[in-house]
């Protein structure tokens, strides 16, 4: 079966003061229809670079490597014309973003934008478009949708924004919807709901999800399969049941030992030392290496390659090829 | 027990909303008659979600809002009554690190001249004295001190929220105000931060009330916890007993709601309906009824606010029927 979606060598770079900051390199991921696939990592690490590039939403400075590919639906959306980005986008594939004040129009109300979205898509009257909208905001769960539609998105609370920002994405039935942290800006007791709500449409939808968060909880709780991205690589893919039982890469060890948690014993967790170099300055062998309490001669040398570690797993890490860490 | 270094008592702080030009501006109760105490050493968390009145409390201590009810006593002084020197001489023993030290830190300032600068306010060294002590304070929170010429935009966030803690820490105060010290961090050095907080506490015995809404952040710090819901403290206890089990519906609501880094954590998950509802209209009755799960939920509960009262001695809560329940 052909993937869904399906990204080879995405490279993209911006220029910088000191340089080019390579904020993506060589990323390559697939989705299979139904799948939920969360890209977890830290700020800076490419994440939200490799979401926006799918819908070529990247800034106007940023640059994509002519060896990149996104294939979604049997086309490149990297070579699509304006007229066949536009069917793409909204309609086949669409995106929730962290802050929805930002992308909500403040000026129109919650109808007229649901409305307008389905329009653009769909040879439908206002009326037509309004009463979709209306089922869509009952769907994700407003109450009392027909006073909504109504609605300047000032008048809502985070949580319903982000209510009404996933009705608008999920109204013309993407098959795939992109969540670039859709709970980070919210309350814990919010974020609950949502991520339960987006776990649940994408059941009923039968859509898949690309999630990125920087919350291993978050991942855990709704991915099938979650890729740790770190210094604009992939460092690890596995099924998320194995990687949280077992992580291959020592970012991905360090990174959820690192994590406060709720279970387990109440004690202090261990950091990973140093921080995150910036992309104009990717150390030269394994991104990693600097921070790795693993890492041997070898690691600052030579970058390892994304290595098979079992099935349907891999990571960027010569403790794979060699487990004895170089003493071998 | 000794005498609290910290006792408030009845605080209150409102804010007027302006409601539009047609109607009568509004009252928002950010604080409604909160009493804490914080012993010396210890560390206080004071935890809620946005808008339920923990930075106004802390704005309050540090006298940075006025509140319109209550009283303070820092060491047995009346903290809202000082003025004037004596205001400063307060400011020096309590200190505060903010969120977003990016925010807090002045952009053109080097790092180093806003380290040094309250030690010149306050009058405590000068010239290269000043400088000598800004060197160690930088060693003291783990930062090389050649990063003193640094701007703050040049630092990493890591390193920028050290230097607020250093510049906290120059007037060697007693108390630290810590607002939310690490939410803007990323996890592998969110872990190096807090681990300097706790060196920071032991080797200076410096007593925190430590503002968060990361239950998960919350559990490695504290000895003691308060939880805050639309103005008020719903629950309060030793941090061992509330994460062990919960008396009140919202603690239990939140604490189940942190997600778990383990995808075969089948817990009970309480997902709470509905948004924390507005501090314009609290709603009447326990603030907590619209959305609480507590199977006993009856009409008492829609009606009667409850008192904060002591539960099975072990902690506080305001709820008619808070038990100790555990996850």
């Amino acid at each position: 079966m052909t993937p869904l979606l399906e990204v080879r060598d995405l490279t993209v770079t911006f220029p910088a003061r000191d340089g080019v900051a390579l904020a993506a390199d060589a990323v390559s991921l697939a989705i299979d229809g139904g799948e939920t696939l969360a890209v977890v990592g830290e700020s800076g690490c490419g994440k939200t670079v490799t979401a926006l590039s799918l819908l070529r939403l990247l800034p106007a400075s940023a640059r994509v490597a002519p060896q990149s590919r996104i294939l979604f639906e049997g086309a490149d959306i990297l070579t699509l014309d304006a007229e066949a980005l536009r069917r793409v986008r909204g309609a086949r594939m669409a995106m929730v973003f962290q802050e929805p004040m930002t992308s909500l129009n403040p000026v129109l109300s919650v109808g007229t934008q649901l409305a307008e979205t389905v329009e653009a898509h769909e040879p439908v009257n206002r009326r037509a478009a309004l009463d979709r909208a209306a089922e869509m905001l009952a769907l994700v769960g407003l109450p009392d949708p027909r006073r909504v539609l109504r609605q300047y998105p000032h008048e809502l609370s985070g949580g319903m924004r982000q209510r009404a920002m996933i009705a608008m994405a999920l109204i013309c039935g993407p098959r795939l919807l992109i969540a670039d942290e859709p709970t980070t800006a919210l309350d814990v007791t919010v974020q609950a709901q949502i991520l339960e709500l987006l776990a649940s449409l994408r059941q009923r939808l039968g859509m898949s999800l690309l999630l990125i968060t920087h919350n291993l909880g978050v991942a855990a709780g709704i991915a099938d399969r979650v890729a740790v991205m770190y210094g604009g690589r992939i460092v690890e893919t596995a099924a998320c049941r194995e990687l949280f039982a077992a992580p291959a890469h020592p970012y991905t060890a360090g990174l959820l030992q690192a994590a406060p948690r709720l279970d387990g014993p109440a004690r202090p967790t261990p950091a990973i030392p140093g921080a995150v170099p910036p992309a104009t300055a990717w150390p030269a062998g394994c991104r990693f290496h600097p921070r790795c309490p693993r890492a041997w001669e070898r690691c600052g040398r030579e970058e390892p390659p994304l290595l098979d570690a079992g099935p349907a797993r891999a990571s960027r890490c010569w403790l794979v090829a060699d487990p004895s860490g170089g003493r071998a | 027990m000794s005498q609290p270094l910290l006792a408030i008592e009845g605080l209150v702080k409102r804010y007027p909303v302006d409601r539009g030009p047609l109607r009568k501006p509004a009252a928002l109760l950010a604080v409604d008659g909160v009493s804490l105490s914080v012993t010396r050493g210890e560390t206080l968390a004071l935890v809620g979600e946005s808008g339920s009145g923990k930075t106004t409390v802390a704005r309050c201590l540090m006298r940075l809002a006025e509140p319109d009810a209550g009283r303070v006593a820092f060491d047995g002084v009346d903290v809202l009554a000082l003025k004037g020197t004596a205001l400063r001489a307060f400011r020096r023993r309590m200190q505060m690190v903010f969120q977003d030290p990016y925010g807090s830190l002045n952009p053109r300032m080097r790092v180093g001249s806003a380290v040094r600068e309250p030690l010149e306010i306050h009058g405590l060294a000068r010239g290269a004295e000043a400088d000598e002590r800004t060197v160690a304070l930088f060693r003291e929170v783990g930062l090389d001190p050649g990063y003193r010429k640094a701007f703050p935009h040049q630092l990493s966030g890591g390193q920028r929220q050290r230097v607020g803690i250093a510049r906290a820490l120059a007037v060697e105060p007693e108390f630290l105000v810590l607002d939310e010290p690490v939410s803007a961090l990323d996890v592998s050095v969110q872990a190096q931060v807090l681990a300097l907080l706790r060196e920071l506490q032991e080797r200076r015995g410096l007593t925190y009330l430590f503002i968060a809404h990361d239950l998960a952040v919350v559990r490695q710090m504290a000895n003691r916890v308060a939880v805050m819901y639309l103005g008020k403290i719903v629950e309060e206890g030793p941090a061992e007993r509330l994460f062990a089990g919960a008396l009140h519906p919202y603690t239990w609501s939140l604490l189940s709601a942190v997600p778990v880094p383990d995808p075969d954590a089948q817990r009970k998950r309480i997902v709470l309906e509905g948004d924390p509802p507005s501090p314009v209209e609290p709603p009447p009755g326990c603030p907590f009824h619209p959305r609480c799960p507590h199977p006993a939920k009856d009409d008492r509960c829609r009606t009667e606010a409850p008192a904060l009262r002591e539960v099975a001695g072990s902690g506080v809560a305001a709820c008619h029927y808070a038990a100790v329940v555990g996850r």
